[in-house]
């Protein structure tokens, strides 16, 4: 990645009003790129893979494989992507750092 | 200055013990008054008894004060054993201080008359007994004064009275005692049942429902996204919806009923808001009967129900899923309320298995609040459905006042 491409960004949440502002705030950031937005867990894996972002804004709580799974899944692949847990969830924070 | 409270404890029922000193010694005097007017002498008997009863009142108050002061606290068995010890003595008190004074009492002017065997008619009067015979002057005899009997009898004639009136003290000592346990058992039953509903209070107050947090959370995300996108209409719709949840939740009192038309307005806030997070995932079907709008129930018992169908079922999942809330009258008066949650086009999949977890404590807190609010007149089950999906049941009395009003 040189300083002239732009940060290419995946957003995976559930509920669609989480996700619009979160696209909504990326696009407000320089530099930034939304590649795709997924909507549960199995798609963001889906679309890491066919996307390649540098980095992944993930919601922990998803239906079917949520957050944490995705991030465990994305982790053994390679290139993996930088994951940024977005969450109102306290509890899962010091799952998330597990990750 | 204020007594020490040990002084003041220790004698706290005195008025009792005076009350009860006096009935019992009144009664006393109630039955001498009785014999006295069957006699022909009745002032000078009752002069005589009233000085029996003063001493008897003194001699009753130092049991009294025996049984408070050395037993104070003590278990029955004690109390009875210095109650015992002091009627034994106060009864040879009060056998010795009449033999003593024996002397001191009016002569009466009774007489009593009785024929004897051998044809004598014996007259008795006082410490005289005349003995008349017919042919004869009659043979008087003066019996001996108290005093001027050997110490011997004087002691035995003390003893004998002695064992009368025991029975007498022991009686009141009884009678004092058995009040007494009786008012500490009146007692300790009013203050367990003080405490019982202090308890009760207490865990009503414990187990009111508490909005979830990430329920405020949830909502601010989405009045951000909202404001943010400019739909400002539906910013202001679910504001308002939220402004209205907060404000009768948190002004409602713990301990308090709300009829079921209002608990299911304040549930259908709760899910209009959440449906602006899962517009596509989430359908409310609601179907209350009219003759149940009115009963009452605990505040916000259906919250923690509805907000776990949100999220272990909603939330969990990919499809819409149906959150029914429904009320239906038993033919024995009571009423059911359930809660469910299936996919809207059936199936099992990831629903049941998603909606087992975590579920228990919130439903676990219903079921406490139901069982303080209706005893054991209410039931609570809970499981997943046949057909796919998961159900909370309650069962209830449909009580239209309550006693709060």
């Amino acid at each position: 990645m040189t300083e002239n491409e732009p940060l290419r960004v995946l957003v995976a949440d559930d509920e669609p009003l989480a996700a619009e502002r979160l696209q909504l705030l990326l696009a407000k950031v320089e530099g930034a790129q939304l590649v795709g937005t997924a909507s549960d867990g199995d798609s963001a894996i889906n679309l890491a893979g066919a996307l390649h972002p540098d980095l992944l804004l993930l919601d922990i709580a998803m239906p079917g494989l949520d957050g944490i799974g995705v991030a465990r899944a994305l982790a053994a692949q390679n290139p993996s992507p930088a994951v940024v847990f977005v969450t109102a969830f306290d509890q899962f924070a010091v799952a998330a750092f597990e990750v | 200055m204020i007594p020490p409270p040990t002084a003041r404890t220790r004698f706290a029922n005195w008025r009792f013990a005076v009350k009860s000193i006096l009935g019992f010694w009144f009664f006393y005097a109630l039955t001498v008054v009785a014999r006295a007017f069957l006699g022909s002498d009745p002032w000078t008997t009752l002069s005589n008894k009233l000085v029996i009863v003063g001493i008897g009142i003194i001699l009753t108050g130092l049991i009294y004060i025996a049984i408070a002061t050395l037993s104070q606290g003590a278990t029955i068995k004690r109390k009875a054993i210095v109650a015992a010890i002091a009627s034994a003595i106060v009864s040879v008190v009060m056998g010795g201080t009449l033999i003593m004074i024996q002397d001191l009492f009016r002569e009466s002017k009774e007489e009593m008359r009785y024929q004897a065997r051998e044809g004598f008619t014996v007259v008795a009067r006082g410490q005289t007994i005349r003995i008349e015979r017919s042919a004869q002057e009659p043979l008087v005899l003066t019996m001996p004064k108290v005093a001027e009997l050997d110490q011997m009898k004087r002691v035995r004639y003390a003893l004998d009275a002695s064992v009368v009136w025991l029975f007498f003290f022991l009686a009141w000592s009884a009678f004092y005692l058995a009040s007494q346990a009786q008012a500490e058992a009146l007692g300790a039953q009013r203050r367990l049942a003080d405490a019982e509903n202090a308890a009760q209070a207490a865990q009503v107050r414990a187990l009111r429902y508490q909005v979830n947090p990430h329920f405020l959370f949830n909502t601010l995300n989405s009045l951000s996204s909202l404001v943010m996108t400019g739909r400002s209409d539906r910013a202001e719709t679910m504001l308002l919806a939220l402004s209205t949840f907060f404000r009768t939740s948190l002004s409602l009192d713990p301990s308090a009923d709300v009829t079921l038309a209002e608990e299911i307005d304040l549930q259908r806030l709760y899910l209009d808001i959440e449906k602006a997070r899962f517009p596509d995932r989430l359908s409310v079907e609601i179907e209350v009967p009219a003759g149940l709008e009115q009963a009452r129930l605990p505040a916000l018992l259906l919250q923690p129900i509805v907000e776990n169908a949100i999220k272990y079922g909603v939330s969990k999942s990919r499809k819409t899923v149906v959150i029914r809330i429904e009320a239906k009258p038993l033919p024995d008066g009571r009423m059911v309320l359930e809660v469910s949650n299936r996919l809207k086009n059936g199936g099992k999949e990831e629903l049941p298995a998603a909606t087992h977890e975590g579920t228990g404590l919130g439903i676990d807190n219903v079921c406490q609040r139901l069982d303080a609010r209706f005893g054991g007149r209410a039931t609570c089950r809970f499981g997943p459905m046949t057909g796919g999906g998961y159900k909370v049941s309650i069962t209830m009395p449909v009580e239209t006042s309550s006693a709060n009003d």
